[in-house]
């Protein structure tokens, strides 16, 4: 990591409501390529984090890098402009229409732009809807069915592929399979790690530590609102992670687990 | 077939024909063109605020003024030709403006300030019905200026009779503006997920808002269309005409939950309550018995929609 430009960098990334230390001086990287997972107990800080760098918070202090350029993020929108996509949990899909409708949901292409009277290019977005759901390998037999009629896993999917369509920089997942089956919740995972083979970076927030282990290159470990550990999959265990994640086990005593953390907060120094 | 039976107004069309042949047995009179294209025409006005109504029950929302409105739009607009002699354009210019201008009042109480439809609109109902009397001096005006005994009774090619006109280039032009722009995309989008639609980056308070404004604006045609075939205006004017509008739409389809429908089946439902109308009348069926019966079949209706929408949440 140390000679690339880190896709995404976060130096000192604090936010406090009132009294209440929601995340304090975060340190962050993703480099490119890169699959991150955000592990943490809840009220750990991740749910913070995460608002911070998909904008619908804005934090109270410290700095977020694109591609080693300074920006800020005032709306989910503004994040989405600059290159993040989120996948919620609570997917933001429309139940009641159709998958190209949804995959273009917000950002439809136009024949004829009139405001909110523009005229819907129906064609151009359901040819670009099935080179994206078969880039991403996602499989959707009648494109003109309803959501409805979808399973979960079926809608995480369009919800994915729709991130990954559209994401110039990275894409985020936020618990992605904690609705799913075992069935589904494998097909999600098969989806992000077409992902990985194509260089897409992607941080996930997950309480599955099977599924962190599957699926990430690095893991960040939050504790009390602060991220106190960044361990290289290869060189980590889950008792570990449990451990680090608990407070039973020191960041300290796991060799190179604060050294990212450390090299980002030297950096902003100088 | 398949694309058929899944329409949401498939409901509708089967209940028209049914109910058509079964009419056509009962009563010597139902079948013949004159009697159908009176129902057409009967129908034109309801089924004009049924397609605004939609809009607004697409997004989860109701409007419940529509009825209050079209009298306002159209007691000040025959108050301003007849009394005032105001050019019958300028007046139909006003009417359009009065009904976009109670629009956007609804739509912003509902949409920026939070105030549920329900609420508004219930209000809406005797407020705005209300400053027709008081507008008008509570006067009826008769005597309607050219353009409106065309409007009311004019025939394209002496063969079509006018509202049945209007409110077929109506619905044609609604139906493109709900299937194929940005704006009948969000209203079903709102409906469906208010919360995703917003993560999304619609600007869901001013689509909103829009569709009241759209429903505001049918009022004021609807309201046209009726000066025309009264040949008159005033503030009694649409009594009730919101419970034969929203009856319309929800017997077209339309959830009432929002999201789910389509503006055909708001016209099928127009059509629908008219030929029951029509169907008891030539029957002779007492007016209160209609009452009972038309209230009856508003109930089955959202009866029918509560059902359908547990199904489809069990699935």
């Amino acid at each position: 990591m140390s000679n690339q430009t880190p896709v995404l960098r976060i130096r000192g990334l604090t936010k406090h409501y009132g009294g209440v230390k929601a995340l304090t001086e975060a340190n962050f990287a993703l480099a490119p390529g890169e699959h991150a997972a955000i592990v943490g107990d809840n009220g750990a800080g991740k749910s913070t984090f995460v608002r911070l760098i998909t904008g619908v918070e804005q934090p109270n202090d410290g700095t977020i890098c694109i591609d080693g350029k300074e920006v800020n993020f005032d709306s989910p929108l503004d994040a989405r402009d600059q290159g993040i996509e989120t996948v919620y949990q609570t997917l933001a899909l429309a139940e009641d229409l159709d998958v190209p409708a949804n995959i273009f949901l917000g950002r439809e292409k136009v024949l004829v732009n009139l405001g909110p009277l523009s005229i819907l290019n129906h064609k151009a977005m359901r040819e670009e809807s099935v080179n994206m759901l078969a880039t991403t390998g996602v499989k959707i037999q009648d494109m003109s069915e309803t959501l409805r009629g979808m399973s979960g896993g079926q809608r995480q999917c369009v919800a994915i592929a729709r991130a990954a369509g559209f994401a110039k920089k990275m894409i985020i997942l936020d618990e992605p399979t904690a609705a799913l089956g075992i069935q589904e919740t494998a097909r999600v995972e098969e989806i992000i790690k077409g992902l990985k083979a194509r260089g897409v970076p992607l941080i996930i927030i997950s309480h599955n530590l099977r599924q962190v282990f599957d699926l990430a290159d690095r893991i960040w470990v939050f504790r009390q609102g602060r991220i106190v550990a960044s361990v290289l999959k290869k060189d980590s265990n889950p008792e570990q992670i449990v451990g680090l994640i608990t407070g039973a086990v020191s960041p300290d005593n796991v060799p190179g687990a604060t050294d990212l953390l450390t090299a980002i907060s030297v950096f902003r120094e100088t | 077939m398949k694309y058929l039976t899944r329409q949401e107004w498939y409901g509708a069309l089967v209940a028209v024909l049914v109910l058509g042949v079964l009419l056509s047995i009962a009563s010597p009179y139902f079948l013949n063109s004159r009697n159908l294209s009176n129902i057409l025409v009967q129908a034109s006005v309801v089924a004009l605020l049924a397609g605004g109504q939609t809009f607004v029950i697409l997004t989860g929302g109701v409007d419940l003024a529509v009825g209050a409105l079209t009298a306002l739009a159209g007691a000040m607009a025959g108050y301003m030709m007849v009394k005032l002699g105001i050019d019958p354009y300028l007046a139909i210019l006003a009417a359009f403006a009065i009904g976009a201008g109670v629009g956007l009042f609804n739509g912003y109480l509902v949409a920026f300030v939070g105030i549920p439809s329900f609420i508004v609109t219930l209000g809406g109902l005797t407020l705005w019905r209300g400053l027709a009397f008081d507008a008008t001096g509570g006067f009826d005006m008769s005597g309607m200026p050219e353009p409106f005994p065309f409007i009311g009774y004019g025939e394209l090619f002496g063969l079509i009779p006018m509202p049945i006109v209007v409110m077929v280039l109506f619905y044609v032009s609604m139906s493109f503006v709900l299937s194929s722009t940005k704006l009948g995309r969000y209203v079903y989008a709102i409906g469906s997920n208010e919360m995703g639609a917003r993560q999304v980056g619609i600007n869901i308070r001013w689509y909103k808002l829009g569709v009241y404004v759209v429903s505001g604006l049918c009022c004021a045609l609807a309201a046209l269309v009726l000066i025309g075939r009264m040949d008159s205006s005033s503030g009694k004017m649409a009594q009730m005409f919101e419970l034969d509008a929203i009856a319309a739409v929800i017997l077209g389809g339309t959830s009432l939950f929002g999201g789910r429908g389509s503006i055909i089946g708001s016209l099928l439902g127009a059509i629908l309550i008219t030929m029951i109308r029509n169907g008891m009348n030539l029957l002779e069926i007492s007016q209160f018995k209609q009452m009972m019966a038309i209230g009856a079949v508003v109930i089955i209706a959202v009866w029918i929609d509560v059902i359908r929408r547990k199904r489809l949440l069990r699935k």
